[in-house]
């Protein structure tokens, strides 16, 4: 047997094992991108959120003399929220700039709340022509940011089951890999979504 | 099993079905190569290897058939709209169903990270239906009958729009269109083999076989090809199977809301006329609906059965909706209400509802109240004008006796019409609210229209008048004397709440939960809270 020949298998084994490296590589690329776009979706939909949040405050401030404090609160959480994302966007694995996001959405989220509860309390308001799609494109928006937390942490899940698993396991951290947190809330009142009414 | 098992397994399903389908082309492909093999000798003239012609003919035709096949399928979503008459959603002037309906899609486009395709609405389809059809992300439409935007509500109409748009992301309709492609040219080499023989045979007056060489091979070719066609059409509709599995698996990973996934299968299952097409070209697309209505035997339909299909989500819940029924009679009346599709057809559900519910006035006050606003919506009447419209209509109700018709002509006072008018939107909540207790699984419609009831008024309506005159209603069934006191409101309530078969805790915990669910409480609702908790010694 040449030595070439004999090469052959050695050669061939390599090639199987580089070749199933690289594809690991890239299904674990193809999962981190895949989780950035997701929260890129939920960007865009909390995005979509504050930029209708000023319109109700608008439409509000017509009606409430006496709330200005209400109305404040809530363009100032909204601020926070803003900048707590824009920290979190750069780097998805940093867990205190998650928290410290998650904190600024309750604020936002208890700020609307506020807001609803006086709204309830102005009929004029409620009955405002204006306002009531403004409320329905509210609770739409809501539901949407709902739903793209969720598939973010379906992705966030995948992207993790595949980086924990053999052979990725091996290699995704020393490759710059790291875990993705989830997205969770802590506190339960956080939990729940800020109500529309429409009645 | 969780959803994502589901997903797995319908996948590796699928996965097979498809790599039998290719061993079966392959198959039938080394078929005509032995037919000819073994019948070559016999061919005229055999010099030039006419292996390589077959080959090659067999080839070029599959391929030919197969590129003209896909030209012609390949009319894009838009021009597929088109042919059915549907119409296109736009942003503007919508009616409230098609706002829904274009939010939900825009939700389940969020949920699925998938650009949001075409929506068109089919105005003449009165069944409920949906599909997707198209090929690039441009392309793509998205279609609902406008019996589904009639009947279903947000959350039948969401769990709906998660199984189309996982139609979608699986990309189904390329998947279905290569099979089709496969099996047109297992087709065309059926009539090749046709052709084959044909050559082979002259006619004049008698029948002449000139070569029974290329008449072996022509039949042989022929009997491959139907062969493959009919086991491809078997693998084909196996496949399209899994994919609707997978489909309801995925759309239930969307939309987290399975209960609502395995109502809307129920409901289909239960009634055949919603499944049913007025469109004469049904039968081309019955493979790409939501819901198909196929006669054919089990192998050959495109869709599993819809028991299998509910059978696959929850193989407990045919049991339980099985063991509703049985518990309250009155069960199938709500989806009958659902189903009326005129208002002539109200009085005999209302006939069916006071037989059933002799003894339960409440739950009839609360149909009463669907009645109207479903006769309200059906006609496209104000809803004031619906409830004269019903009230009219259940003069000619017999067999009712004094109590009950004064029950009835309680229920119709224009001071109820705020208070129905608020019940679906209500009875959304409470049933949110109360399928999170595992106490509640005997949950009903007509108990959520019931409670909603009750609920709105310690929630919203505080006018005592008007809260009342409700609670007076309510409580006949409760004993109460004629003279309604808020104390007495709150006894009527708790009576009420033995009635409906649930504990105090239970009710106090939806109360509490729909209330809380709001984020916000009024000092009313606190107060009303207050008093019931204290009435109730829960605190």
């Amino acid at each position: 047997m040449t030595w070439s020949s004999s090469m052959i298998p050695v050669i061939a084994v390599l090639l199987v094992f580089f070749l199933g490296i690289f594809s690991v590589y890239n299904l674990l690329v193809r999962g981190r991108n895949q989780v950035k776009n997701a929260f890129a979706q939920i960007d865009v939909q909390m995005q979509r959120r504050f930029d209708l949040i000023p319109n109700l405050v608008e439409t509000c401030k017509a009606y409430m003399q006496h709330e200005h404090d209400t109305l404040t609160q809530v363009a100032a959480a909204r601020q926070q929220a803003m900048a707590a994302q824009d920290v979190f966007k750069k780097d998805l694995s940093n867990s205190q700039a998650m928290n410290t996001l998650m904190q600024a959405e309750q604020k936002l989220h208890q700020g609307m709340a506020n807001v609803m509860a006086v709204v309830e309390s102005y009929p004029d308001l409620k009955a405002d022509q204006t306002l009531q799609p403004l409320l329905e494109e509210l609770a739409s928006t809501e539901n949407r940011v709902g739903f793209a937390r969720q598939a973010y942490n379906d992705a966030v899940m995948e992207f993790n089951v595949t980086r924990e698993s053999f052979p990725a396991v091996i290699f995704a951290g020393s490759l710059g890999f790291a875990a993705v947190q989830p997205w969770s809330l802590e506190n339960q009142e956080a939990r729940q979504s800020v109500h529309v009414s429409f009645h | 099993m969780s959803f994502w098992l589901q997903q797995a397994r319908a996948r590796q399903h699928a996965l097979i079905w498809i790599l039998l389908f290719v061993i079966l082309v392959v198959l039938v492909l080394l078929g005509v190569n032995l037919v000819y093999w073994g019948l070559a000798p016999w061919l005229p003239g055999s010099r030039i290897n006419h292996l390589y012609v077959i080959n090659f003919t067999v080839a070029a035709m599959m391929v030919l058939v197969a590129v003209s096949n896909y030209l012609g399928l390949k009319q894009g979503g838009h021009g597929w709209a088109r042919q059915l008459g549907a119409r296109q959603l736009t942003d503007y002037g919508l009616k409230p169903q098609e706002q829904c309906l274009r939010d939900v899609c825009a939700e389940m486009s969020v949920a699925s990270m998938q650009s949001l395709p075409s929506v068109y609405v089919l105005d003449h389809e009165s069944g409920i239906n949906a599909m997707v059809a198209g090929l690039t992300p441009d392309d793509t439409v998205l279609m609902v009958t406008a019996g589904a935007l009639q009947h279903l509500g947000r959350d039948e109409l969401q769990a709906m729009m998660g199984h189309e748009f996982s139609h979608l992301a699986d990309g189904d309709a390329l998947l279905n269109l290569r099979l089709v492609i496969t099996l047109s040219g297992l087709h065309a080499l059926y009539r090749l083999g046709q052709v084959c023989s044909e050559w082979a045979v002259a006619v004049e007056g008698k029948v002449f076989i000139l070569s029974w060489g290329l008449f072996g091979i022509g039949q042989g070719i022929r009997i491959l090809g139907l062969g493959g066609v009919f086991l491809g059409r078997w693998l084909c509709a196996g496949i399209s199977r899994e994919r609707e599995f997978l489909a309801d698996a995925t759309g239930v990973q969307w939309t987290r809301h399975k209960e609502a996934m395995i109502s809307l299968l129920m409901v289909l299952r239960e009634h055949p006329e919603y499944r049913v097409w007025q469109h004469g070209r049904a039968e081309e697309f019955s493979h790409m609906c939501f819901v198909s209505n196929e006669n054919w035997r089990r192998w050959l339909s495109s869709h599993p059965p819809l028991k299998e299909r509910v059978k696959a989500l929850d193989p407990l819940a045919l049991v339980r909706w099985r063991s509703k029924q049985r518990q309250i009679k009155t069960a199938s009346l709500v989806p009958a209400a659902h189903g009326v599709n005129d208002a002539l057809a109200m009085p005999f559900v209302l006939h069916q509802a006071s037989t059933q519910v002799a003894l339960q006035p409440v739950l009839l006050l609360g149909l009463c109240g669907v009645g109207a606003t479903y006769t309200a919506e059906l006609q496209g009447v104000s809803f004031a004008q619906g409830l004269a419209l019903l009230e009219s209509s259940m003069a000619g109700i017999t067999g009712l006796d004094t109590l009950q018709q004064q029950q009835l002509s309680l229920a119709m006072p224009a001071n109820l019409l705020q208070w129905v008018a608020h019940l679906r939107l209500r009875a959304r909540y409470v049933t949110y609210v109360c399928s999170g207790h595992a106490e509640l699984n005997d949950f009903t419609p007509q108990v959520a229209i019931v409670v909603a009831g009750w609920l709105q008024l310690v929630c919203k309506d505080t006018d005592p008048e008007h809260f009342a005159l409700i609670m007076r209603t309510l409580g006949i069934k409760a004993g109460l004397p004629g003279k309604v006191s808020w104390k007495d409101c709150e006894q009527a309530a708790l009576n009420l709440s033995m009635l409906v078969h649930w504990s105090r805790q239970a009710l106090w915990d939806a109360c509490q939960d729909a209330v809380g669910l709001a984020g916000i409480r009024t000092h009313e609702e606190e107060a009303a809270l207050h008093a019931l908790a204290e009435l109730w010694q829960l605190t």
